[in-house]
């Protein structure tokens, strides 16, 4: 993991108008780290929970007994990747349900059709 | 409701914005804040704030998934936690128990409706009807940052940096 030190930059803090020593802008925050989680990922870290804890997903989320003896970060991590799996579930299935609609429909019909979309966009 | 939940790109730019206007002091390590997305409509954040002197950490967490049917996305789960460093992962990076010690933290987890961990009182669950001044789920994570950052400078109680009372 990247940890990026604070760096003063604005001043020494001996003048009143610029900020003391303690408290200083960086001169770059941290930058945001974005991961996008296939379904393959996902898949494999709610294993990772199921296996540590001896617990499938339904069970951790209908048995509170069960939930309670996570320890909360893990449970909190545990719910968002259910929540992630749904999503990309989703997706693909709304993804799926097109292509099967194209399949049964000559060229003319899809090209047609997208046309006709392009131009309500428009 | 604090951020907003339109959907990931609005988040991502509130939050830019929020994070590159802070000020922190020299002695916090920040490692890289963490948005984790699979659509448009679900994504989680991990950040953590961490003191050296004395060692201590803010940890934000929140996740957000799509309302059924709706083009928006909603806040399903969120905790910021803010208390003294009892351990750490070979990173670096605090790792917790529910049993540590905290100034305050404030979450949902567990299923339980928002509520608040106060300092001396880790494992306490206090609900909103005890708390007055502050609304447990309408805290938006900058302020809670900033209260914290108050709370390291000023000496007095984070209760008051963050303007909440338990009766």
């Amino acid at each position: 993991m990247h940890l990026r030190n604070a760096k003063p930059v604005m001043g020494s803090g001996w003048n009143a108008d610029e900020p003391s020593a303690q408290e200083v802008v960086l001169d770059t925050m941290s930058p945001i780290r974005e991961t996008c989680l296939s379904l393959n990922d996902v898949e494999e870290m709610i294993f990772g929970f199921e296996r540590k804890y001896g617990l499938s997903s339904p069970d951790f989320f209908g048995n509170p007994e069960a939930k309670q003896r996570v320890p909360e970060d893990d449970a909190f991590r545990w719910e968002a990747l259910i929540y992630h799996r749904f999503a990309l579930k989703e997706t693909y299935q709304e993804v799926q349900s097109e292509y099967l609609a194209r399949l049964g429909r000559s060229p003319e019909e899809v090209r047609a059709d997208r046309e006709t979309q392009e131009l309500l966009a428009a | 409701m604090p951020g907003p939940t339109d959907d990931y790109f609005a988040y991502k730019r509130w939050f830019e914005a929020g994070h590159d206007a802070l000020a922190l002091p020299v002695d916090c390590v920040e490692p890289d804040p963490i948005l984790t997305y699979t659509n448009q409509y679900t994504w989680d954040l991990l950040w953590f704030l961490v003191f050296t002197s004395p060692q201590s950490h803010v940890c934000i967490k929140e996740n957000f998934a799509k309302i059924h049917g709706l083009s928006r996305s909603r806040r399903i789960a969120f905790a910021y936690h803010y208390g003294p460093t009892v351990r750490s992962d070979l990173a670096g990076i605090p790792d917790g128990e529910p049993a540590d010690p905290v100034f305050v933290r404030i979450d949902n987890a567990g299923g339980r409706p928002p509520h608040l961990h106060r300092e001396g009182h880790p494992t306490d669950h206090i609900p909103q009807e005890h708390i007055s001044g502050l609304v447990v789920e309408e805290v938006d994570l900058f302020d809670f940052v900033k209260a914290a950052l108050r709370h390291r400078k000023s000496g007095k109680s984070i209760a008051r940096e963050l303007g909440f009372r338990v009766r």
